[in-house]
């Protein structure tokens, strides 16, 4: 797949490139398309026509003025389009060419296209190439830390801030290291945007962390107490989590509303994230409406793989409901302990001060001390079991959901690919009764408005088609790379659960090696 | 006093018993130590070789060798339930010449109810869970029930013990006819009536305890003791109930342990990944370490828990001592208040002399047996949490190292094989 392939070599205009692009350069061909549709008009068409002659001679000077400006030509082009229209579906295809189309006469177009084609590849390739080197050597140049979290204002417009600082050495950040402050709500901006622009093509977007009422509204009341920090804590170590699970997806990665998120000092607000706004609320209709036609959309599964693995994430999510479900538990136990320990060191301490024998009395009070201290144990391991161990359990748990829709979207996308078809054989009867029918003159415009309607249904039968193949090319590379990225995570995390545990019982070694000359020292 | 041999559980139960001779001995050796001054005496050895569970009752197969004439053989062996072990103790407390020792505690009554309610809920929620999963808990649930069995066992034996290394009570012929006596003792269990006039009995006890505590004594010993056993009681309370809890949340929490274990391997077997290994190790582990947390677990409750009910139970026992030589103390000045008033009037003065002889006699052998017992009382005490406190930093010391090798090898096998 595109991780494992070398990027086109510059210059060669053998259709090789094209075959090898239109395996899916995912990163290209979103941004190209992002350049080059829009709804408005036939302009971002010549945009990139534009840029061209603007920087160049001619088709060849072009590919040199190309590569060198290439990053600054891109990104500009890029951020120009997403600022237009952000909400805007991408339409996504396989052939470059094509997408620039319907108005600008393709045969003096594709050449420079072709050129440029070849050339962006190796453009993007360039920073992706960073970034797939690294995802193949395990170590991603990006790290991302969320710290820091400061309470802003007061009562019930009080809100936390958490700064978020960028480690990097990829070369499409400005800087090396850099930090922002974000609140909560812009993460789940961000979320939403890139879940608006990538989920229904089939990428997996990693879901943000959860809202909660009743959590904030604790922290904004100014409650100072443990229940308040840990909320805190929980969140910000769930918003790291999340931005690093973003950041390793060599596509969203690419996504200059990501970009703008790390590194723009002033972030508009999202205001249409709020659990009880008109979005929210539309929001929650949308879903169970999406529910409702899930169960109703039947589709003819051709392709074994897809029923097969949404088969196994089935299973999979139950299996981590109940391995979560019972790592909760012992969380909630190994509290219930550590506060037990801690009354049974009083007590034992109580005890050791009624007692009359002396040295007994001593060797009590130093019981209590090791019982204090293995109190302070347990409720470190209790951190350990619960971050470490039970949220990258909810973590999967929310991801393969996510997974789960985007299976679904395959489906919408196959459903709406059937509809196509079914109007458009629909239409063609129409103008079969029409031909038939002997009506000469006001027919005829009926006629040509039927024949229109028909072009424009194959169109969309064919582009409906290519969706579908898209999203399912997308879907399977994206679970790859997912079921890729669960196993390293599982086994890093898990590993350093275990080592969480070991060094509990290091110390309890210690603890206890200390106390026993004690104990034996009563005479 | 020998080992426990092997107590037996009703044939249902057997099946599946996870626990070989290692667990037996350490918690044989654990529950003999809460009394340690218990040496080895040839004219008196009692100890309950058998036991056996049944429906609603535990048989207790007491065995004794003896030297001392007053016995028909040198070694024989006799079946008692827990209501005769009550019926010999309550004997002893309601014998006045035994008023100026500490009586041992009785054994507590034999309680499976919660086990056996357990294992009754698992056999009806059979159906809801895997195969792996049912065995494990039955397993656990059967461990369980066996701990606590041959708890009661060694409850009932320290009692025995007790006795017969009393210097005095184990001369009581009601003792000897327990040991001896092959027939069934019939001795019925109270009677509601009996029931209600104990429980007055205890009562008045207590109100007169704080009447007759508030009198100052004159020895400055007893006074000390008085003070000292006050507070202890209390505070031996508390810790015994906080170690309970604290010992039954590490229980819980090594149970869970199970589930999570059995969840793994769930895992383990339906991925499709190259994780599934994975898994599968890290569920072994979970087995194995849960089963040395339970030990913990355990090794806790007999060590501490156990040590701090039995001292609370002595305690109590000592302070019924104290409450009985006050007693006979209030009932030595009463007789001096009479003697004084006969000796003014002139009339029964004999009979008031006798009186006031025989109070004083009484009250001056209970303190001084009692002072003997107090000082024994000590030194069991000191010595029993010397052995249990060592015992139980060994036992930890021991499963935290076990456990540490586990977690060490299990880590260097999957970080060999990422």
């Amino acid at each position: 797949m595109a991780a494992e392939r070398e990027p086109p070599p510059l210059g060669d205009g053998k259709p090789t490139d094209f075959e090898e692009l239109e395996d899916g350069e995912d990163l290209f061909t979103s941004t190209v398309s992002t350049l080059e549709s829009s709804p408005s008009s036939p302009e971002p068409a010549s945009l990139p026509a534009e840029d061209v002659t603007a920087n160049s001679n001619g088709p060849k000077p072009a590919e040199v003025v190309l590569e060198d400006d290439r990053e600054d030509l891109f990104a500009e082009a890029t951020e120009e389009v997403s600022l237009d229209s952000p909400e805007r579906e991408p339409v996504l295809s396989s052939e470059p060419s094509p997408a620039v189309t319907p108005v600008t006469p393709t045969a003096l177009i594709a050449p420079r296209i072709e050129s440029k084609s070849m050339s962006a590849p190796v453009i993007f390739d360039r920073s992706r190439e960073e970034i797939e080197e690294e995802a193949n050597g395990d170590i991603f140049d990006i790290e991302i830390g969320v710290s820091d979290p400061e309470k802003v204002g007061d009562g019930m417009n009080a809100y936390m801030a958490y700064r978020v600082t960028t480690k990097t050495s990829l070369s499409m950040f400005s800087k090396s290291e850099f930090s922002v402050k974000r609140r909560f709500s812009d993460f789940l901006g961000l979320h939403s945007k890139l879940a608006s622009k990538y989920l229904h093509v089939g990428y997996i977007v990693p879901p943000a962390p959860e809202k909660s009422i009743v959590g904030m509204t604790k922290v904004k009341v100014g409650k100072e107490d443990s229940s308040s920090t840990e909320f805190v804590e929980k969140r910000r170590a769930a918003l790291e989590r999340y931005l690093q699970r973003t950041v390793k997806h060599p596509t969203l990665l690419q996504d200059p509303d990501l970009r703008q998120f790390l590194e723009s000092s002033e972030l508009p607000r999202a205001v249409n994230t709020q659990a009880l706004s008109g979005a929210g609320i539309l929001r929650m209709v949308t879903k169970a409406a999406d529910a409702v036609n899930k169960m109703t959309i039947k589709m003819n599964e051709s392709d074994a793989w897809f029923e097969e693995k949404q088969q196994q994430f089935e299973n999979l999510d139950q299996q981590l409901r109940k391995l979560h479900a019972s790592v909760e538990a012992l969380v909630c136990h190994r509290k219930e302990l550590s506060a037990n320990t801690a009354a049974f060191a009083k007590s034992a301490a109580m005890l050791g001060n009624s007692e009359d024998h002396t040295a007994l009395s001593r060797a009590l009070s130093q019981l209590a001390e090791v019982e204090e201290k293995i109190d302070q144990l347990h409720q470190e391991q209790a951190f350990a079991d619960f971050y470490m161990f039970s949220e990258l359990l909810s973590d999967y748990i929310r991801l393969i959901a996510a997974v789960k829709g985007v299976f679904d979207h395959r489906m919408k996308c196959w459903q709406k690919w059937e509809d196509a078809q079914i109007t458009l054989l629909k239409k063609r009867e129409t103008e079969a009764k029409m031909m038939v029918a002997n009506k000469p003159d006001k027919i005829q415009q009926a006629k040509n408005e039927i024949r229109e309607e028909i072009e424009e249904w194959e169109a969309k039968v064919q582009q409906g088609e290519r969706d579908f193949e898209q999203i399912s090319k997308t879907i399977r590379k994206e679970v790859g790379r997912f079921e890729k990225e669960r196993v390293k995570d599982f086994k890093t995390v898990i590993i350093k659960y275990l080592e969480s545990l070991v060094q509990t019982q290091q110390q309890l070694i210690k603890y206890w090696e200390a106390f026993l000359p004690e104990a034996k020292a009563i005479a | 006093v020998r080992a426990c041999a092997g107590p037996r559980l009703g044939a249902s139960m057997m099946e599946g018993l996870d626990d070989g001779p290692d667990f037996l001995s350490e918690e044989d050796r654990g529950l003999k130590a809460i009394n340690v001054d218990l040496q080895s005496d040839a004219a008196l050895q009692v100890d309950i070789s058998d036991a056996l569970s049944e429906r609603d009752k535990v048989k207790f197969t007491v065995h004794t060798k003896s030297s001392l004439p007053n016995f028909k053989q040198n070694e024989f062996s006799v079946v008692r339930q827990h209501e005769e072990f009550i019926w010999l103790h309550d004997s002893f407390v309601e014998n006045e010449d035994y008023a100026g020792y500490i009586i041992p505690p009785a054994p507590p009554r034999p309680d499976f109810d919660a086990s056996r309610e357990k294992l009754q809920k698992l056999g009806e929620g059979e159906g809801s869970m895997t195969k792996e999963e049912f065995t494990k808990m039955k397993q656990e649930l059967e461990a369980e029930y066996l701990a606590i069995f041959k708890k009661t066992v060694a409850m009932h034996e320290v009692f025995l013990c007790r006795v017969a290394a009393h210097p005095i009570l184990r001369k009581d012929l009601n003792f000897h006819v327990f040991l001896e006596y092959n027939q069934d003792l019939s001795v019925r269990g109270k009677n509601k009536k009996e029931k209600l006039e104990d429980f007055f009995k205890n009562m008045v006890k207590s109100a007169d305890g704080v009447i007759v505590s508030g009198v100052k004594d004159v020895d400055d010993f007893f006074e000390h003791e008085r003070t000292f056993l006050l507070e202890y009681h209390n505070r031996v309370k508390d810790a015994s109930a906080k170690s309970d809890k604290m010992t039954r949340s590490h229980k819980s929490a090594a149970d869970d342990y199970n589930r999570i274990g059995s969840s793994l391997y769930a895992l383990g077997t339906q991925d499709s990944t190259d994780i599934c290994k994975f898994f599968l190790k890290v569920s072994e582990l979970f087995d194995k370490t849960r089963k040395i947390e339970a030990r913990v677990s355990a090794d806790e409750d007999l060590k501490l828990s156990d040590l701090l009910k039995y001292y609370l139970r002595e305690s109590q026992a000592a302070k019924d001592l104290l409450y009985r030589r006050s007693r006979s103390l209030v009932d030595y000045e009463n007789a001096n208040k009479a003697l004084d008033k006969a000796r003014a009037k002139n009339k029964d003065v004999l009979q008031a002399e006798t009186s006031q002889q025989l109070c004083c006699q009484k009250f001056e052998k209970i303190s001084e047996s009692a002072k003997q017992e107090l000082i024994d009382f000590k030194t069991r005490r000191v010595a029993a949490f010397r052995k249990n406190l060592v015992e139980l930093a060994e036992l930890e010391l021991k499963h935290a190292k076990g456990n540490l090798q586990l977690l060490q090898n299990c880590l260097a096998v999957l970080n060999g094989d990422t």
